[in-house]
């Protein structure tokens, strides 16, 4: 399926892919009111979806099965979850684990006893159950034992706990896969591809994940009901809304990203054009900054509650405050015009650090819902790759020099600019990134070595007769045919290519991984190394019971709800 | 019914699955590149895959040959071509036969740069699968119509049709002769897909071939990869 391209309008123009798609651009990124769990929270508000709990067994410490259906304008979806008593020796976030507290399903329609049964003999098994196409979505998740041990604690004896160590943590549970598109048997990515309601990128996954946050608090009420029954009160609706869903997200994300280069294409398009669109927007500029200082103040004191152990993060975060502040003083000496949006990026680009740019381009686009949120529902695209083998070489060097001149730049003769490599582990077929030197298997290396291998088609096309066509090249060079088929899709798709060396000594991919969770609307960044990190998902959201009345769009950059005594 | 584990994969018939189209995708494809071929060809092969099974043809049992053909190394996949008047002739670089996957591929492409309405014939010298060299085309080429193909086998010479893959995939090796016309896509007749997304039922022989191929595209895990590879910690509480 193949999405309209969004038209620009206005006399400033899309940036270039050279400018926003390199990895240090990629690893400072946010959230946007466009990224999919905003757009999900806003149709379930705007299109009044009906959300119930069917079932809820669960012993007196939460173990048992759930079932919360959600009934979309077109038809009803339904989270099955799964609660585990689970042995503190399988505690594990790693793919390779074999046994979590929680695993679920988003299953098409409303389930019968029959479908439950069979899936409480193949949901908790993960990778080694079967499923169908029944089944959009298979997760799992575990807890935090130090938020579920202080929540329970507090709620059986009467309190409510102190909501700087809820904001500590900020979730009850923690997801560690949810995968769709057909894994495991689950139904394929073309049996959503006609269904508005869930077509967009990842929306059942987040749906899942949606549905599944409210089971977590659920849960937690339940036990402490169960348990104390005298004494136990339910958790504080301003903390419920502020925990959301921990992910604990690893490299497989990296590899996705780099492979569907039209959605990828798709995806950056979209949000350019978002930015794009309030850059040019000169309505109102009065009404516009006191919107937009609003929100500032709330992004301020959103990075502010943002405190990581990792020490590189740590130094851009408390990097990002100075310069939220070094704006805020700006703005506030400034003086309105007409092109007040644009005024505010051409300060911010010229003054300021990425992760700042980044910032002030999601409070950009925070502020004009009105112009933007149309994009939000167009976020996929087909993945068929464009090849025509009728093209002279010379052309192909042309379409090198317009897309890849960035790696001339790189030396692959040295051994740095190749010390990775991208491969899957034959455990439970993990993506990893390895060490050339270290790891055996890099003659197993998947195709993400992108820039190495257009500087080895260059050379080999340099060394043949340029009159050639890319058909005949082909025949005695059949290891370019994936390179050469990138850079034509490239052609067409300029957003869907990263401009930088993958596999370079320093290559950090959590930079891929953070680019790609802000798309998705997570928020919290905390990287535990360069290969993964914990994020939140969903918090501040209105949850299921409250969503219809509340404001769906007051969410984005949550911050500690103010508590009574 | 096991596919995370190579030692659980159990012959208790021989159908497998359903599959779903990713997991045949993803597999096939690893599977060529674990075979030996490279990652552009491993997407064309992956697409005839998809292709079959949409129309309810299991592809893995001929795929399977196809792929041992290449990880044995008793065929090339580089080939040369001579084009005359009267036809144009594909052969293997090397002595070995010619892979029906390469050689499918280079018809295709030599197809797409040719113009619309022409008449071609085509010879492609000692294929390994000559049904797969057909397959091949008719998933890669929409616009592609077969007015004939024969194969010159040691046996003798034998028509290729093609209309149900199992029938003819026991076809000898041999030379194979095709006479093509492009179409324009307008005029071409797309064979509408019977499976769209969902169900499709292989063969546990087949399935079992691919995967032997897949294991060979995978990375040994070792604790240095688990630990600097992948990167997270093993026990996380929070």
């Amino acid at each position: 399926m193949t999405t309209q391209q969004p038209i620009q309008t206005g006399s400033i123009g899309l940036r270039p892919p050279e400018e926003i798609l390199t990895l240090k651009k990629m690893g400072t990124s946010f959230p946007t009111r466009i990224s999919f769990m905003r757009n999900i929270i806003r149709k379930i508000h705007h299109q009044k979806w009906n959300i119930e709990r069917r079932e809820f067994k669960l012993d007196r410490d939460g173990f048992g099965h759930a079932v919360y259906t959600i009934h979309t304008t077109e038809r009803p979806y339904s989270l099955i979850v799964f609660s585990h008593d689970l042995a503190p020796e399988k505690r594990s976030d790693r793919v390779i684990a074999e046994a979590w507290d929680a695993t679920f399903n988003l299953f098409d329609g409303i389930p019968t006893k029959e479908d439950i049964d069979r899936l409480a003999s193949n949901t908790p098994l993960q990778e080694a159950g079967r499923f169908s196409k029944s089944e959009f979505v298979l997760g799992r998740a575990n807890k935090s034992l130090r938020m579920f041990s202080l929540l329970l604690d507090c709620l059986k004896s009467g309190q409510q706990p102190d909501i700087d160590k809820v904001a500590a943590v900020g979730y009850l549970m923690r997801t560690t896969a949810v995968y769709g598109s057909g894994k495991f048997g689950c139904a394929d990515r073309t049996a959503i591809e006609e269904r508005s309601e869930i077509q967009s990128s990842f929306h059942a996954e987040l749906l899942a994940v949606y549905l599944f946050r409210s089971f977590t608090t659920d849960l937690i009420d339940h036990i402490a009901k169960s348990q104390a029954p005298d004494t136990a009160v339910a958790l504080n609706g301003d903390i419920k809304r502020f925990l959301g869903i921990g992910n604990s997200t690893g490299l497989g994300m990296a590899p996705f990203l780099l492979k569907h280069t039209r959605l990828l294409h798709q995806w950056v398009t979209l949000k350019e054009t978002a930015l794009n669109r309030v850059r040019n927007h000169q309505d109102k500029p009065d009404i516009a900054l006191t919107s937009f200082k609003a929100n500032l103040a709330k992004a301020i004191l959103h990075i502010h509650q943002w405190n990581v152990e990792d020490e590189i993060q740590t130094a851009d975060i408390l990097s990002l405050r100075q310069d939220m502040y070094k704006f805020d003083g700006w703005l506030n000496d400034y003086t309105v015009t007409s092109t007040v949006w644009n005024d505010i990026y051409q300060f911010a680009t010229k003054n300021l650090d990425t992760e700042a740019v980044s910032l002030i381009e999601s409070l950009m686009i925070e502020c004009n819902g009105p112009i933007v949120d149309d994009l939000a529902d167009q976020m996929f695209e087909g993945e068929s790759k464009i090849f025509d083998p009728s093209m002279d070489l010379s052309t192909l060097l042309e379409l090198i020099h317009k897309h890849y001149s960035w790696v001339d730049s790189i030396d692959f003769s040295q051994p740095d600019n190749t010390a990775k490599f991208w491969y899957y582990s034959e455990e439970k077929l993990e993506p990893r990134f390895g060490d050339r030197e270290i790891v055996p298997g890099a003659e197993l290396e998947m195709p993400l070595s992108i820039a190495r291998d257009v500087v080895d088609l260059k050379k080999a096309l340099e060394a043949s007769d340029v009159q050639t066509k890319v058909g005949d090249f082909l025949l005695t060079y059949p290891e370019f045919r994936h390179v050469i088929k990138r850079i034509q899709t490239i052609d067409h798709y300029p957003y869907g290519e990263v401009r930088d060396n993958l596999i370079h000594k320093e290559t950090r991919p959590i930079d891929l991984l953070r680019f790609k969770l802000a798309f998705f609307g997570a928020s919290k960044f905390d990287p535990k190394s360069s290969l993964w990190t914990r994020i939140n998902m969903y918090q501040g959201a209105p949850h299921a019971h409250e969503i219809l009345d509340a404001d769906p769009d007051a969410w984005a950059f949550p911050v500690k709800p103010e508590l009574s005594a | 019914m096991g596919i995370s584990s190579e030692a659980g994969v159990k012959r208790m018939s021989d159908k497998f699955g359903p599959v779903s189209l990713s997991e045949l995708t993803f597999y096939v494809n690893r599977a060529a590149f674990g075979a030996g071929c490279y990652y552009g060809v491993a997407d064309d092969i992956t697409a005839v895959a998809v292709s079959l099974a949409k129309k309810n043809d299991d592809p893995t049992i001929l795929l399977t040959k196809a792929f041992d053909n290449i990880a044995n190394k008793t065929v090339d996949t580089k080939l040369s071509k001579v084009t005359s008047d009267q036809e144009t002739i594909f052969t293997a670089i090397s002595e070995n036969q010619t892979s029906a996957i390469s050689a499918g591929i280079a018809v295709s492409d030599f197809l797409k740069m040719q113009s619309e309405s022409e008449r071609f014939h085509i010879l492609v010298n000692n294929v390994d699968l000559p049904a797969l060299l057909i397959l091949c085309l008719k998933a890669l080429s929409e616009t592609i119509a077969i007015e004939k193909a024969e194969v010159s086998t040691q046996s003798g010479l034998q028509k290729i049709e093609c209309s149900d893959v199992s029938a003819c995939s026991d076809i000898q090796s041999g030379d194979v002769e095709l006479t093509l016309t492009n179409q324009s896509l307008a005029s071409s007749k797309k064979i509408p897909a019977i499976n769209d997304h969902h169900n499709i039922a292989v063969s546990q022989e087949g399935w079992n071939g691919i995967r032997k191929h897949f294991n060979n595209s995978l990375v040994l895990a070792t604790e240095e990869s688990r630990l600097s590879g992948a990167g997270a910690g093993v026990i996380d509480t929070d």
